[in-house]
């Protein structure tokens, strides 16, 4: 099972892939710098990718409007999908999730090695 | 509280929050006017846009130095030199500061969109030039590994009048209207 990881920042990708192999999974990694690159990542690879963590700001396409996107074709929209961003206030949170009902998670920049290990446990095992 | 002083808590809990989360660091702040004083020749600065109910910029300004040294403790890899990846993630120190500042203003009712991080890396000197009608909110920000300055530059009057309630777009193109009218009203 892939892992997608939706970020414009490399250093930010980076950290989050550490974070992962730091937690002892070696699935693959599959990277997009944003919403666009994402679509081409997910379209081409959907049947092997089984998580996806997507940042909000990102140039091009936002990952709000990937989100959106993604949850209205049924191939896709089941897979689980994590936002990881900064952008953290209520009605951001709100707007995700109304965007795209099924998402797996929120989780919000900054945060530690830990949070991040606790919210893609459960769909990695 | 002022406007300005909900600003300055805001931006020095946004920092506690980001070193201490992505840094494991406790940093030292102060309020003091942004300075490049060239100790160092070489300058990075990221800055994110803010747009709607702030208008504005917010900027980290780095030496060279100090951003390698940021990054290689992001990355727990030593940076020597202001490569790709350095520049990266000084530009998503920025947007990481200001969504957390954006999140840290919320309950006073602030609310504002973020845009995508530019970041500038220049030579020997740096000034933030303080345009017509705006101020800026510099501190300054240092641990045992870097420093850096951050500076939030808004239009003056958020500080002053507006308040948060008053913000949205629609009331101002209200008032614009009213004025608007009352100045053309035959007499
Ligand atoms: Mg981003």
């Amino acid at each position: 099972m892939k892992i997608l990881v939706v970020d414009d920042s490399a250093v930010q990708r980076k950290i989050i892939i550490q974070i992962i192999r730091q937690a002892g999974f070696n699935n693959d990694v599959l990277e997009a710098q944003d919403g666009r690159d994402a679509i081409q990542k997910l379209g081409l690879n959907f049947k092997d990718v089984g998580l996806v963590l997507c940042d909000w700001n990102m140039p091009n396409l936002s990952g709000i409007e990937f989100i959106e996107g993604v949850a209205k074709v049924p191939q896709v929209a089941a897979i689980p999908l994590i936002m990881v961003t900064t952008e953290g206030t209520e009605n951001k949170i709100e707007e995700a999730y109304s965007k795209h009902p099924r998402l797996a998670g929120y989780i919000i920049k900054p945060f530690t090695a830990e949070q991040l290990k606790s919210k893609i446990e459960p769909f990695l095992k | 509280m002022e406007t300005k002083e909900i600003f300055i808590q805001s931006l020095k809990n946004a920092v506690m929050e980001v070193f201490s989360t992505t840094l494991s660091l406790i940093p030292e702040i102060k309020e003091k006017e942004f300075v490049f004083d060239g100790e160092q020749k070489e300058v990075v600065l990221s800055c994110i846009g803010l747009a709607g109910g702030i208008e504005g910029t917010l900027n980290l300004i780095f030496s060279r130095d100090s951003a390698c040294n940021m990054v290689s403790r992001l990355l727990n890899s030593e940076q020597v030199e202001l490569n790709q990846d350095v520049l990266d993630g000084t530009g998503e120190m920025a947007n990481i500061f200001a969504g957390c500042f954006k999140r840290h203003l919320e309950s006073a009712k602030f609310n504002f969109e973020l845009s995508i991080p530019s970041v500038i890396h220049g030579m020997d000197s740096l000034h933030i030039v303080k345009l017509t009608k705006t101020e800026q909110i510099s501190l300054y920000i240092s641990c045992h590994y870097f420093d850096l300055f951050l500076v939030l530059v808004i239009p003056s009057e958020v500080q002053g009048r507006i308040r948060p309630e008053e913000q949205k777009r629609s009331d101002q193109s209200k008032d614009v209207s009213k004025i608007l009218g009352d100045l053309t009203k035959e007499k």
